[in-house]
Formats: C-alpha cells, structure tokens, sequence
C-alpha cells in the first residue's frame, strides 16, 4: 500500500514536471532555430513585418524588420552587370529583350512590380511598423519624421547598349501608363486598380513643384539660354558638370521606397514624405490623375550643355516629378488599444542621397 | 497529513512552473535583443563589404561617389599600414573598419578611435600604402571643461540614420574616403 502511494505520488510529481521540460526544451530548440535563414526574402520579410504590427509597441524597435533591399540590374548582354551594385550582393539579373519597345515594356514591368510588391510587402501602409515607446508616452523628438524602408534598387546596365539604344529605350519608358492599362500577374485587376483595390489606399499623382529642383536647375541653365554661349562663372559650371555627369555617369537607378510618418493631422503627415520638390495629392478614393513627364530641363538644351543623346536618360530620371506614388492615410492598424493616425506611401524616386534622405529621416532594413 | 502534503506538492510543482515560466520569459528577451544586435552588426558588415566592392571595382586614378545606408551609433575609419595607432585586428595592413561608437558630438582622436574599433567593430585589409579617411565634425572637444563646438577635422565619418554619399578615390599609393562637399 505504502509502496502504491509512493507511486502515486511520483507519478503526480514527476510526470507533469518532466512534461513541462519537455515543452521546455522543445520550445527552446524552437527558439533556437529562429536563424530565418532558411526562408526566402520576401517570406523573411512578411513575417517580419506583421510581427512588428503584432508587437506592442514598447517592444517593436526591438523585433528587428528582416527585409533586405532588392537589387536588380537590367541588363541586355548575358553576363551583363551593373556597375552601380559593384561590390554588392544578391543582385538579380533581369535581361531585356532587343526590341526598344520590349525593353521599354520590360523596364516599365520591372518598375511596377517593384513598386506593388513593396507595397504588398508593407501591408499596404496600414500597419503600424515604426512605433516605439517613446512615441506611445507621446516623448519621441522624432515623431512626425518619416521612416522608411528601401524595398528595391533597380539599376540599368548601360554599357550593354548603345548610347542611342538606351536613350530610345528610356525615351519610351511610362511607368504611369504602364500601372494604368496592365494587369498585375496573377490578377485581373490593373496596377492601379489593384492599389485602389482595398478602398483605402491608392496610387495618387504626384506632381513637380515649380519652386523647386526644376527650378533649380533651369535657373542655372537659363543663364546658357540668354547668352548662347559659354560664359559661365564658375559655380554654374560645377554646377551643370555635376549634373552632366550624373547623366554620364549613370544614375540610372532608381529605389522603390516605402516611408510612413505619423501624425494625428493626415494632411500634415503628407507634407513630411512629399518634401522632395513634389506635391502628392491626398485623399483615399481619388481618381489617379497620372501622366508621363512633359517637361526635363535638361532637354531644353540639346547638344550645348548636354550631349546629344541622353533625353532619354533625362526623361527616365525625370520621373522624380510624376511617377505616381502609392499612398494610405488613416488610422494604423497595430497592437496599440489608441491606434495612431499617419500615412504611408510607397514611391520610386533616384537612387540618391538628395532625394532618398528628402524623404527619410530614417531607415530601417538591410542595405 | 494527506492533504498538507498535497498542498506541499502543488506549490512545489507552482514554483517549477513559475521558475521555467520566467526562464523562458527571459531566454525570449535575451534572444530578441540579440538577434536585434546580430541585425545590426550585419548591416555593419554589409556596410564595409559594400564598400570594399567599391574600391576594388575602381582602378588607380579614378573617383566614385556612393551612396551608403547607414546605421545610427556607427563610424567609418581606417589607417595606414605605416600608423602605429591602428587597431591589432588590422595587422600590418592599411584598413578600413566600421565600428560601434557614438562618435558624432565629441571630437576624438586617432587612438580613441583605434580602441574602439579594437573593442567593436569590423575591419578589412586595403592593399594601399596610405589611406585617408576624413570628415569634418562639429563636436565638442573631450575633457575640455568649457564646452564649445567646433568644426573639426577627423579620421572617421559618422554614418547617419539614412543614406550618406561617399566620395572613394584611388591613386596608385593612396586611397582616400571622404564625403564630398
């Protein structure tokens, strides 16, 4: 009888503890495995981004957003590479068909798939990604900046063509139009649509202010208007050689950019991501109003300042001014009981310090 | 007597309970805040691989300006093989390391820089002679009682919290980095 007791009373000791380490150890060995590896990119980032929107928001800074920049290099030759990604990893080649047309189609694919994919990525801007608890006591200097995610790079091989190719490709390339009359793989529905599609968010115009990059430069560049000749002083110079070689040089990459700022005033929020000498229309359920550019100065100019032959390019770049952006604006859905109020927005700009960091105060993700 | 012994086991089995409860409570902090620290100095050294491709895709004589994501609380630096500061991680090579240290307000010198790059940070031999890294700072002088900011010039480049461009030129004996004005 003693020695049943006994038995029994190991038994309601020993079995609940030994099962409660088990469920220990198995749950660490779990724990252990979090090395994400094994998933690819994309997947890696997904969950990490709904498991930031999971997370309190005390503890979100610290849930670390595991989504790297993509970098794709468009090239025509077969081992074509970018110089723009040297010394980089991961880069993802993309080969353009011959046919400028084809090209131009293909460039304008890769770029709305960037772009959709950042967006679907983000969960469509309304999760709330960059909360911290500095914020929620409402102490955070930085709240109202923007903070971002640089989804994807996309940079063209230019030594696989020739200088006129490229600029009859670039010359053709209308992303906007591209989201308007395509469909998204795998749906029915047309970029725009498709970005419409939840009834919150949108794929808005974003237009060129007149006061400022465009202005900047055509100012500088009226004064070879007036004169017709070369008579520059020095700072004008260094100005337009800087510009010059940009083009040269090959700034033909551009990022898709996912930023999200928060502000209890949504009209405001808008002001702080659009600071990049554009103006973004706000409002959910507007009608996109998107066209191609109509206006570069660098074109105003051909063969003085500019070598013949690099509209194109300048067209491609242009697209600073109008490319239309993906936007949200409203409450955040996160853990937090007091949803805050922001907006989002997913746009594509060049890959470059102006432009990004006019956007970001912050980044976050791996380069 | 039966019963008080069964209390006893109910709250011997509680506390195991609770001691394993709290033990897996604090290997999923430990193990968040590691993996948050894992991500960041993987980017550092994505930073320095990044900008180790860069200079060795550019031949003697020539200039690229990049742009580089940077991460908040991190420097650029780097010494030539000649400079007796240089971390012990570097050898007897030139190097460029990306290093842990909040470094942007207080102005600090060559070997300052050289430990905190021993103690944290990421390096990677440059087949150059001499190399200059350099940048210009606004920062207090340390240990100096009357604060004043100053514009100083240094060996390293803070990174920000977004993106910084860099200006990498190579000559045949010389490699410098700085960002352009």
């Amino acid at each position: 009888m003693g020695f049943s007791k006994k038995g029994a009373l190991v038994a309601y000791i020993l079995i609940p503890m030994i099962l409660a380490l088990a469920g220990f150890i198995i749950l660490l060995y779990f724990l252990g495995m979090l090395d994400f590896s094994s998933y690819a990119g994309d997947e890696v980032c997904k969950l990490s981004v709904l498991t930031r929107a999971t997370t309190p928001a005390t503890a979100q800074n610290f849930v670390p957003l595991k989504c790297s920049t993509k970098k794709i290099c468009l090239t025509k030759a077969f081992f074509g590479e970018c110089k723009e990604f040297a010394g980089e990893k991961n880069v993802e080649r993309v080969s353009l068909p011959s046919g400028v047309e084809e090209a131009a189609r293909k460039i304008e694919e890769t770029n709305a798939n960037a772009k959709y994919d950042c967006w679907r990525m983000m969960g469509e801007g309304k999760l709330d990604l960059f909360g911290n608890f500095w914020e929620v006591l409402g102490l955070d200097s930085e709240m109202g900046q923007s903070t971002c995610i640089i989804c994807s790079r996309i940079a063209i091989d230019k030594d696989s063509f020739s200088e006129k190719e490229l600029d009859d490709i670039l010359g053709q390339v209308d992303i906007n139009n591209y989201m308007e009359t395509r469909q998204v793989p795998g749906s029915e529905l047309t970029y725009v649509q498709a970005f419409s599609n939840s009834g919150t968010s949108n794929l808005v115009a974003v237009q060129e202010n007149a006061d400022n990059t465009k202005e900047e430069i055509k100012s500088v560049l009226s004064g070879i208007f007036e004169s017709k000749e070369n008579t520059l002083n020095a700072d004008d110079k260094a100005y337009i050689k800087n510009n010059y070689e940009k083009l040269e040089n090959g700034n033909l990459q551009r990022t898709y950019v996912f930023s999200q700022v928060k502000k209890q005033d949504v009209g405001k929020a808008l002001s702080n991501l659009g600071n990049i000498g554009v103006s973004i229309a706000l409002g959910a359920g507007m009608t996109p109003v998107i066209s191609k550019a109509a206006f570069h100065p660098y074109v105003l100019i051909p063969g003085l300042v500019v070598a013949a032959g690099t509209a194109g390019y300048a067209a491609y770049n242009s697209y600073i001014g109008n490319e239309a952006a993906g936007e949200y604006c409203g409450k955040f859905q996160s853990s937090i009981v007091n949803e805050q109020k922001g907006c989002s927005l997913v746009q594509g700009v060049p890959y470059d310090v102006k432009y990004v960091n006019s956007i970001c105060k912050n980044i976050q993700g791996n380069p | 007597m039966k019963s008080k012994r069964g209390d006893l086991l109910n709250n011997v089995l509680g506390l195991l309970i609770a001691v394993i409860g709290i033990g897996l409570l604090v290997f999923a902090v430990v193990k968040l805040y590691g993996v948050t620290v894992n991500q960041e100095e993987e980017n550092a050294k994505n930073i320095l691989n990044v900008i180790e491709g860069k200079i060795k895709n550019l031949n003697d004589g020539e200039t690229g300006k990049y742009p580089i994501q940077g991460i908040e609380g991190w420097f650029l630096s780097g010494w030539s093989g000649d400079n007796k500061e240089r971390p012990e991680k570097c050898f007897l090579e030139s190097c460029i390391c990306v290093c842990k240290g909040d470094v942007e307000n207080y102005y600090f010198n060559s070997l300052e820089i050289s430990k905190k790059c021993q103690e944290k940070g990421f390096c990677r031999d440059i087949d150059k002679g001499q190399l200059s890294i350099s940048s210009i700072i606004k920062a207090y002088e340390v240990g100096i009682e009357e604060l004043k900011r100053e514009e100083k010039l240094v060996n390293y480049i803070t990174f920000p919290k977004n993106l910084i461009e860099i200006e990498i030129k190579k000559e045949r004996d010389l490699l410098s980095i700085s960002i352009p004005v």
